[in-house]
């Protein structure tokens, strides 16, 4: 058994998550709360930190470019006073409008363009003739689904069973991404049980 | 016959963890083919000439760092031995620990901190944040994690764009960042964009290594292990995949066990599909 205090909490918490597997009970519902209350105090302290370091620190030595920052940053709290409600609107405004600019700027070539041009592969191979059938098909199912009765009826209703098909193997890919991601998260806590807590596991 | 297949949650909780135990226990040896993704990643850091700047960002949340921490890890030893030079950052909060854990690694490996390794701590702001880095780093972050100005260290003096980068590894967990990053990374063609993730994010991942705006990426704890063979360095991914071999063989047969059920079910009077 190990002897460090850590791995004895991490261990004893982490049975105390799993014990929601019998039933909902006390234990679980309080390292539930647990879990919330550090996470959110890691990160308000993480909070403070970042305004200490990139906003007070450099104000202090007489570096006054933070002061706009951190006085728009005050301005946020401005909507608990009522009559100075308004002020609060400057910094949303401020973020909304970079953030937009920012992402629009790349949005069209790195998201647009490139994936587009991503598509317009040869037709020499097979799995070349899948991304451009999937692809094609896949815009055709979510974009001429709801048309009027027409001469290609036929084969739209061919390209979207195959949309349908491409879009099921994606989805399946993607839960298997789920749980590979959730698989590795799982032995880490059996290594840390049966290996660092109980020493069962060779090598830890 | 559906009673059979139809196993309660902690049945089948139970059935998982003794048969992921199994191989932690008493390792069964399977093989781990390297995929031509991990090969590709690796060949992208082998590329890295001394003196390059490898620029790598700890976006790990707590409960993705069995996967992404030995993918960090590892590219950080890879490209310090192939002389790079790493300039790190955390653009979330619970990235910090794993950022310092990895520095520690690499400078107990003989790196020299500020020569060949600087640690520019947390840096907010997420995309606008990156952005605001990579036009002006001094700007945006003026000092390290410890305080000390960047123009003082040797490496810091040497970043001051993203034009000074030749390789960004973001290792995240964060789903929006294969997005974010290739926006932002496009107008600096200088940068070969690489990126290290959990097996969650492969297929956001994919359509961008697709088109070449990722150059390569690993996938999860798998890509991870496989890179450590290819590095010759093998870690924590690599004593976990037998049990993740297991346990994918695990849930092909819940998966079954799942459809069996499913089709067996009783079928309720009105012809609406039961509950239970």
């Amino acid at each position: 058994m190990s002897t460090n205090p850590t791995i004895w909490a991490t261990a004893l918490l982490t049975l105390a998550v799993y014990t929601f597997l019998i039933k909902d009970n006390r234990i679980f519902r309080l390292v539930e709360k647990l879990f919330v209350g550090i996470g959110a105090g890691y990160y308000a302290a993480m909070g403070v930190r970042t305004i200490i370091q990139v906003g007070l620190t450099p104000l202090s030595k007489g570096n006054l470019v933070p002061l706009l920052p951190l006085l728009l940053g005050l301005a946020v709290y401005a909507r608990y006073v009522k009559p100075i409600a308004w002020l609060a609107k400057i910094p949303v405004a401020l973020i909304v409008a970079i953030g937009a600019a920012l992402t629009l700027r790349g949005t069209v070539q790195a998201q647009f363009i490139d994936q587009i041009v991503g598509t317009l592969v040869p037709w020499n191979s097979i799995d070349n003739l899948i991304i451009v059938l999937g692809t094609a098909s896949t815009v055709v199912y979510f974009y001429f689904k709801a048309r009027q009765p027409g001469p290609f009826d036929t084969a739209l209703a061919w390209s979207g069973k195959f949309a349908r098909l491409v879009m099921m193997v994606a989805f399946g890919i993607g839960y298997t991404g789920v749980l590979g991601a959730n698989i590795p998260r799982t032995i880490g806590q059996l290594q840390l049980i049966f290996g660092k807590w109980i020493h069962l596991i060779p090598g830890f | 016959m559906h009673r059979l297949f139809s196993w309660s949650r902690p049945v089948i909780y139970l059935f998982v963890t003794v048969v992921m135990l199994i191989p932690l226990i008493k390792p069964l040896g399977l093989p781990v083919p390297v995929g031509k993704d991990a090969r590709k990643y690796f060949d992208a850091i082998e590329a890295v000439k001394p003196g390059d700047i490898v620029w790598m960002d700890s976006h790990i949340s707590l409960s993705a760092a069995v996967e992404c921490y030995p993918q960090m890890i590892a590219t950080a030893v890879h490209a310090y031995r192939r002389g790079g030079k790493i300039v790190l950052l955390a653009m979330s909060p619970d990235g910090q620990p794993f950022a310092e854990r990895m520095m520690n690694e690499v400078l107990a490996q003989g790196a020299k901190y500020g020569e060949d390794i600087i640690y520019l701590g947390f840096v907010p702001g997420g995309e606008p944040g990156l952005a605001a880095l990579l036009s002006d780093v001094h700007k945006a972050v003026p000092n390290d994690y410890k305080g000390t100005p960047l123009a003082s260290l040797p490496l810091g003096a040497r970043i001051r764009s993203g034009k000074d980068v030749a390789v960004a590894v973001p290792v995240t967990s964060d789903a929006s960042a294969p997005d974010y990053w290739t926006r932002q990374v496009k107008p600096y063609p200088n940068i070969a964009l690489l990126m290290a993730s959990q097996a969650s994010l492969w297929p956001k991942i994919q359509p961008y290594t697709a088109t070449g705006q990722i150059k390569a990426a690993l996938n999860g704890s798998r890509g991870a292990a496989e890179y450590e063979l290819l590095i010759n360095r093998k870690g924590q991914a690599t004593a976990s995949m037998d049990a993740t071999s297991v346990a994918y063989l695990a849930f092909i047969f819940l998966i079954l066990i799942g459809n069996l059920a499913f089709y067996t079910r009783p079928k309720t009077g009105s012809g609406k599909e039961g509950s239970k």
